[in-house]
């Protein structure tokens, strides 16, 4: 945890930084004529998690702990979730521009398929066909949302 | 007295009775799923009420908000995965349990625990509404500052193993809360030009995203990095199963007894202040409870008491959600706010004259909510036995579908891509936050207090700026500022030893 | 032996969804059901006006009207959605005239103005009021004002639009009284702080009716346009001479660039839905006044409100 510790202090510390001198003054204008400016919030508190933050990763640092368990977050679990990630926003993009059946087929098959699915190959391609079919149905016809 | 029995007889007709039953099969069944959740069901099936009596219309949905509040528990115990946003504290102690084979018992307990507060909650509802809806509107900008402040030191009980990581999870949330129109000036603040942004980062898909998705990804990752064979069939019916860990014996429930009838005081109190919400609520009494106890270490690990402190706490926010709704014609919630245009479709404007000018459908009302809870009792049995075999299916067939699930309800969230983008960026964000141990039930709590404490500090900075001693009148902040106080001095005391 | 029912109805699905883009012919317009745009959450005014109307409009057109909500930002979200509609006249938003005349005005980043809809009608208007608690000591606005001006106290409002802000400003200017204004999310908010005694007055588009037929409130004045059906005895705050009124009306848009005959006809179905019985019913359950203008009277309407407030907003981001 120590190790993980110091890193994402570090990192949130930066992060913090950036927003606080670089994203804040971009985005947020105007000020109170009587009351608090619209900024007091978001800097306090940006300033309360980027000190923290540092608190973290410096603490982390001065305890020179030795007995460091089994680091919760490998490589290949970083790994993971980058793909992950890169996946879902695939799947958003897909859902925007052509449709969610389309969208939900691709992602019910993938995630089966990488699930260990692809034994059973006929449970994969009718729950990953019919579920994002009968959810569109459902949601327009009985709910009037229009899934896209 | 006659508008009261008439109303009750309304109430107790057969199409009455099935509205409801419908109600509590729907807010169950949305609850449960992740992705779907009942202030939702509730926002798409107003209009289907248009066709209805009033008093069915409004039966119906109450029904929904009543099933909705066990749904979610269930989800939470069998899978780790909130069904919806207020259940996932019932995770906390719920899951282990349902590891260790006592999946049955720990739906029961939050079944019982969640009508118990529902139930709580609602008589509370019929016999002070008024006086108690009087005392919330004294909370003035200045109160409801102290109390937001006082509500914050929760986080101490809720920050998990590290006080750091669980502070920076709670700035962050705060900090995210802000982003959205300013409220005084209008203009928008950390909004990158998006319109969807205006009203701030939406609280459900944001949930769906970092509670519920976010496990559903880890779930899978140990699936495919083939960290874990597929043990995930929890089987809770087996005959292999002793019988003390299918049911909660009556030793047992009375052994939680003191903390039900407490998480269901907080629950109550929460929902007859406006803007707070069922999810802080759970939390709240979960933290309360652990406070309270001489073993808080035992919750986490599967303490049927952790079950009964979140789940009666957030149902019995439902019921007191109505206090300020037909007390004053103020709705406490989403699901409230929802609830009034049901009312006014049907020419009824709930509010001060709505006990003098239709006795006769509150008390229907009233008689509904009776029923509902109890079919609540009686659905709920069966429908955790459905749902718990619905688990038996294989985590590669489940999982795939909860993401398409998720992805689709976080769409009918306001018809558009956008919370579906909201919902991916949270449940990343989830996934780190779960891995690196940052307490999320902190930053939801930052997130969900961190609005109301804004707008209630500017709104009392504007207020007193010319004359802050004014402030020392107002003994009901003060009282709370002198409880805060106490609370961080026994943190610390206890934080030293 | 459950494969061949599942895959015939997958197949029968997966046909039923191709086929619906595809029957596009050249018959008469409408010939598929038409989605309504709602900028407003699930049973509010906005909302239920859209429902009702589209019941009517179902009649009038013979095809189905659907409503589907897109709420957030005070009628925002449904704009910018809206001016990305194919314009068809297939897809229609119901919406209220501050997200097209104020808030582009408010917020420079907002890409769409008043003329890139075809605005189809103006339906109903809000009946809005100035109120106190029902013990305060004014009656009216002219003892609030001498009240204020007399023992020099600054008076506190609740605001949760810009609307508010601009009706405080224009008291301001034209009395030299000051007022303190205190910002809520939500007109339901304010009133719950002026009924708790913690803000002096708030203004209310719609919430305040029961209260003053409960007898907790006093209206006092009305930015409405005109005196409203509902309250004759209530004055406007034109006839005071604040030269301020702001009416933000509910109204149906189309994306711009619909075929004419398209436009004519949804805009003739429009004010043939608005039945009578309907603005009956509008009144009596909503308190809604019907206020039913053409597409070119609502285009001049909203332009004349756009002019109204620039000045106004001009005054407002001063101060800030």
């Amino acid at each position: 945890m120590r190790r993980l510790d110091i890193v994402s202090g570090a990192t949130l510390t930066l992060l913090g930084l950036i927003t606080i001198f670089v994203i804040v003054p971009n985005q947020i204008s105007g000020s109170s004529e009587y009351g608090i400016a619209p900024d007091v919030f978001p800097l306090t508190l940006l300033w309360t998690t980027t000190f923290f933050a540092a608190l973290l990763c410096v603490s982390r640092l001065l305890k020179k702990d030795t007995q460091e368990e089994r680091t919760p977050l490998p490589f290949r679990e970083i790994k993971f979730v980058a793909v992950i990630a890169v996946f879902l926003a695939a799947i958003v993009t897909i859902i925007a521009y052509v449709g969610f059946i389309v969208g939900g087929i691709i992602a019910i098959a993938v995630l089966m398929f990488a699930m260990g699915e692809y034994r059973h190959w006929v449970r994969l391609t009718l729950v990953s066909v019919l579920t994002p079919a009968i959810l569109y149905l459902v949601f327009w016809k009985l709910f009037h949302v229009p899934l896209p | 007295m006659d508008q009261i029995i008439a109303g009750i007889g309304d109430a107790l007709t057969l199409i009455n009775i099935l509205y409801v039953a419908l109600g509590v099969f729907i807010g169950i069944f949305v609850g449960a799923i992740p992705g779907l959740n009942a202030p939702m069901a509730i926002a798409i099936a107003v209009p289907i009420t248009f066709y209805m009596s009033p008093l069915a219309g409004i039966a119906f949905l109450i029904g929904i908000n009543k099933g909705g509040t066990f749904g979610g528990s269930i989800a939470a115990i069998l899978l780790n995965t909130p069904g919806s946003p207020e259940a996932t504290s019932t995770a906390f102690d719920g899951y282990p349990l349902a590891r260790q084979g006592k999946g049955l018992k720990a739906l029961k307990m939050a079944l019982y625990s969640s009508v118990f507060g529902d139930t709580f909650s609602d008589i509370v509802l019929f016999t002070v509404a008024a006086p108690l809806a009087l005392v919330a509107l004294k909370m003035g900008p200045p109160e409801m500052t102290a109390i937001l402040i006082f509500s914050l030191t929760i986080i101490a009980g809720l920050a998990g193993k590290s006080m750091i990581r669980g502070l920076i999870a709670a700035a962050l949330g705060g900090f995210l809360s802000t982003v959205g129109l300013d409220i005084e000036t209008a203009e928008p603040r950390l909004t990158f030009g998006f319109v969807e942004l205006d009203d701030g980062i939406p609280l459900l898909p944001m949930a769906i995203g970092l509670l519920a998705l976010s496990e559903i990804i880890i779930q899978i990752e140990n699936h495919v990095l083939a960290k874990e064979r597929d043990t995930g069939s929890i089987d809770v019916f087996s005959r292999d199963v002793p019988r003390e860990n299918k049911a909660v014996s009556g030793r047992e429930f009375m052994g939680c007894f003191r903390t039900i009838i407490r998480s269901s005081f907080i629950g109550t109190g929460i929902g007859a202040l406006p803007g707070i919400g069922a999810v802080v609520a759970g939390f709240l009494g979960y933290a309360a409870a652990r406070r309270a106890s001489k073993n808080p270490d035992e919750f986490g690990t599967g303490k049927l008491e952790g079950i009964a402190a979140a789940e009666a706490a957030n149902s019995a926010v439902t019921g007191a959600n109505l206090i300020p709704l037909l007390a004053l014609g103020i709705p406490g919630s989403l699901s409230a706010a929802i609830l009034i245009g049901a009312f006014l479709i049907h020419g009824v404007d709930p509010g001060p004259l709505i006990f003098k000018e239709y006795p006769r459908l509150v008390y229907g009302i009233f008689g509904a909510m009776v029923i509902a809870n109890i079919l609540n009792f009686v659905i709920g049995s069966f429908g955790l036995r459905f749902f718990a075999l619905l688990v038996r299916f294989p985590k590669s067939v489940i999982h795939p579908i909860i993401v398409v699930l998720c992805i689709a309800g976080a769409f009918a969230i306001g018809n558009t891509v956008f919370s579906i983008s909201i919902m991916v960026v949270f449940a990343v964000l989830g996934y780190f936050m779960r891995k690196l141990d940052f307490s999320f039930a902190t930053f939801i709590i930052g997130f969900a207090l961190g609005e109301n404490f804004e707008i209630s500090f500017r709104q009392t900075v504007i207020l007193f700026a010319e004359n802050p001693a004014e402030l020392l009148t107002h003994w009901i902040a003060l009282g709370f500022i002198l409880l805060t106080l106490f609370s961080v001095w026994r943190i610390l005391r206890r934080g030293t030893n | 032996m459950m494969k061949k029912p599942f895959l015939a109805l997958s197949a029968l699905v997966i046909a039923g969804a191709m086929t619906l883009p595809a029957s596009m012919a050249l018959a008469e317009f409408p010939e598929k059901p038409i989605t309504m745009l709602i900028g407003f959450r699930p049973g509010g005014a906005v909302d239920t006006t859209g429902r009702l109307l589209a019941a009517n409009l179902e009649k009038e057109l013979g095809q189905p009207v659907i409503a589907v909500q897109k709420a957030g930002g005070g009628g925002k979200i449904m704009a910018s959605t809206l001016i990305n509609a194919d314009p068809d006249g297939y897809t229609i938003g119901m919406g209220a005239s501050a997200a097209y005349t104020l808030a582009p005005q408010l917020d420079p980043k907002i890409s769409y103005r008043i003329d890139d809809f075809d605005h189809l009608a103006t339906v109903t208007i809000p009946q809005d009021a100035l109120v106190v608690r029902k013990d305060s000591p004014w009656n009216s606005l002219e003892d609030m004002v001498k009240d204020a001006k007399a023992n020099g106290k600054t008076l506190s409002i609740a605001s949760q639009v810009a609307v508010v802000n601009m009706l405080a400003l224009a008291i301001e200017k034209k009395d030299g009284i000051k007022f303190k204004v205190v910002p809520v999310k939500g007109g339901a908010r304010g009133i719950q702080q002026v009924l708790g005694g913690h803000v002096d007055l708030t203004w209310s588009g719609s919430g305040w009716h029961k209260q003053v037929a409960a007898g907790t409130m006093k209206p006092l004045v009305t930015i409405s346009a005109k005196r409203m059906p509902g309250y004759p005895d209530l004055p406007t705050m034109l006839e005071l001479g604040y030269g301020y009124t702001f009416v933000d009306t509910f109204m149906l848009s189309a994306p711009k660039g619909l075929p004419a005959d398209v436009k004519a006809k949804l805009a003739s179905a429009v004010k043939k839905a608005l039945t009578p019985e309907l603005s009956e019913q509008l009144l009596g359950k909503m308190k809604l006044a019907t206020d039913y203008r053409n597409p070119e009277d609502t285009l001049k309407f909203l332009h004349a409100q756009y002019d109204l407030v620039t000045p106004m907003v001009a005054d407002m981001k001063k101060m800030n």
